[in-house]
């Protein structure tokens, strides 16, 4: 476990978190979203970090990202389909 | 059958993925796996219990995603699975719904069998993230500019509950170093981290099953989303929410009061809250929407009780609302075709217009105000039971004036059904509307005639009522 890695994704989740709940804009929102769940991800792998990645957790950070990569997709197409109706 | 566990998730899976493909034939294809889906649930209930526990690998427990079903997941299983097939039936009688309706209707299946099925934290992830994607892609099938904010509304609230949800999972695997619920159940001890773990896992989910104020997205999202996706945003995709919370809870964060009492706290709140809305409500379907944070604010009181009374409470409150608020959608929805408005006015005489819509309405306001013989009179009574051998007045006044509050908003529509209509009433309704009522009708008399099986379903269910 590095110090340094955990400090950084705290400081990710927090940022990507904090923004998340401050602004309207639905484009900011998915940005802060992404911090926010990238944060996690560097923090599951940071804190099981044993000399040598965990092999559980890579793969679970894997599944995770896939699942993050699908949503903020979705939100793109949904925020286009509204702009593209004039909202 | 040793891959039936297997073929709950799976099967309703290839129905949705050739639905996407064939969209021509999407109908034919979600009818068939809504069925098919049925079909394995039924199978699983009678070969349950000598079912055994299914493993994808026969690495250590650790790293194998383990499957397995209890009574209670049965009971979640069959509800959906009834309520599914309704609604596929139901959205057959509705001209415009959207193809793409049918697929989505096939993934939820497989998010729902994820999510009943699972013994393992991480792999609930995934079934929440799949019916909650679902979810919102349903939602924004209207295509309207309200649907879409609303779709993007529910969206947002959904994934910060993941990713809540997501750090508790890495607390407890950085504590812990496995997944499974049962190795954490034998492992868990009640330290400072599970403690923040039970925080993130509740925080999270209760955004996800709509939990007093987590639940603002709840009525933006039914009130534009069509009444089918309503009927099963309400009846089944918040409770998929809860019960993962409930199972962890369960499981892993029993003695954890602080946060449990908040939780009751907070279900308080919806019960009072959800129903003075629900009254208020200008528009039809958000009386519908807020009624159902009211009594999804029943769910969370469980977590004040550890009794069998409180138990049998639970289930029987979360096969009441399923059935009741599903088959009050349905019905509110043939109102709104057959009327074109959404107004709370609109149903004006709907009793001499829509005789069956506005006999579905009745039947759901039975079940939930909670009045004999009705599924909801009998979990309002194990809650009051269960409630007074705690002495715990503050839960017994919320039950009762969640029963009031209902009792007011459900008589405002009935009200208002059985005035003079506006116009003479069409003597012969198109066979579509007619399908789309007995859809109605049939999920509110099974939640109001259900009452009477109380007994059967306790003992299933396992619990004994004292």
């Amino acid at each position: 476990m590095s110090v340094i890695y955990v400090i950084t994704a705290s400081a990710l989740l927090t940022l990507g978190a904090a923004g998340f709940l401050r602004t309207k804009d639905i484009f900011k929102r998915l940005i802060h979203f992404n911090l926010f769940t990238s944060g996690i991800f560097l923090l599951f792998i940071a804190l099981t970090y044993t000399g040598a990645p965990d092999a559980a957790a890579v793969a679970l950070v894997l599944t995770g990202l896939v699942v993050s990569l699908g949503a903020t997709a979705l939100g793109l197409m949904l925020l286009r389909t509204l702009q593209s109706r004039g909202g | 059958m040793p891959h039936l566990l297997a073929l709950l998730v799976a099967l309703p899976l290839v129905f949705a993925i050739s639905g996407f493909v064939f969209t021509k034939h999407a109908r034919l294809i979600g009818l068939l796996g809504a069925f098919a889906w049925a079909t394995v649930v039924v199978l699983t209930f009678s070969a349950w219990p000598n079912l055994p526990v299914y493993t994808f690998s026969d690495e250590a427990a650790a790293l194998g995603i383990a499957y397995s079903v209890d009574a209670k997941a049965l009971l979640m299983l069959g509800l959906s699975a009834l309520i599914i097939c309704i609604v596929t039936i139901y959205s057959f009688g509705k001209k415009d719904t959207n193809v793409y309706f049918y697929p989505l209707l096939c993934l939820l299946c497989t998010g729902l069998g994820v999510v009943f099925v699972s013994d393992d934290i991480f792999n609930l992830y995934v079934g929440l993230e799949l019916i909650s994607l679902t979810a919102v892609i349903m939602t924004a099938l209207q295509g309207s500019r309200e649907a879409l904010r609303a779709a993007l509304s529910y969206l947002f609230a959904a994934l910060f509950g993941s990713g809540l949800y997501l750090l508790g999972v890495v607390l407890l695997y950085t504590n812990y170093g496995v997944l499974d619920l049962t190795l954490l159940q034998q492992r868990v001890t009640a330290e400072a981290p599970m403690q923040l773990a039970f925080v993130f896992f509740a925080s999270g989910l209760g955004l996800k099953s709509a939990l007093f104020v987590f639940g603002y997205w709840l009525p933006k999202a039914h009130g534009s989303a069509a009444p089918a996706v309503s009927a099963l945003l309400s009846a089944l995709v918040v409770k998929a929410g809860f019960f993962v919370l409930y199972l962890l809870y369960s499981k892993l964060f029993v003695t954890m009061n602080t946060t449990a009492l908040i939780l009751w706290l907070f279900g308080i709140g919806a019960i009072i809250y959800g129903g003075y809305m629900a009254f208020k409500a200008k528009k039809l379907k958000h009386v519908a929407a807020y009624s159902s944070l009211s009594q999804m604010g029943y769910l969370f009181l469980i977590f004040a009780f550890s009794s069998q009374n409180a138990n049998a409470a639970l289930w029987l409150q979360v096969s009441a609302h399923a059935l009741a608020k599903a088959g009050l959608f349905l019905a509110l929805g043939s109102a709104i075709v057959f009327t074109g408005r959404n107004a709370v006015s609109s149903i004006k005489g709907l009793s001499a217009t829509l005789p069956m819509a506005a006999f579905a309405i009745a039947l759901s306001a039975v079940t939930l105000i909670g009045l004999p013989p009705s599924l909801g009179f009998s979990a309002k009574w194990y809650y009051l039971h269960a409630a007074l051998e705690q002495n715990n007045w503050l839960i017994i006044a919320a039950v009762l004036g969640g029963s009031v509050l209902a009792w007011a908003y459900m008589f405002k529509l009935l009200i208002l059904t059985l005035q003079t209509p506006k116009s003479s009433p069409i003597t012969k309704q198109p066979a579509r509307l007619r399908l789309m009522q007995y859809c109605a009708l049939g999920l509110s008399l099974l939640s109001v005639i259900g009452g009477i099986f109380t007994a059967k379903i306790t003992a299933f269910l396992g619990v004994f009522h004292g």
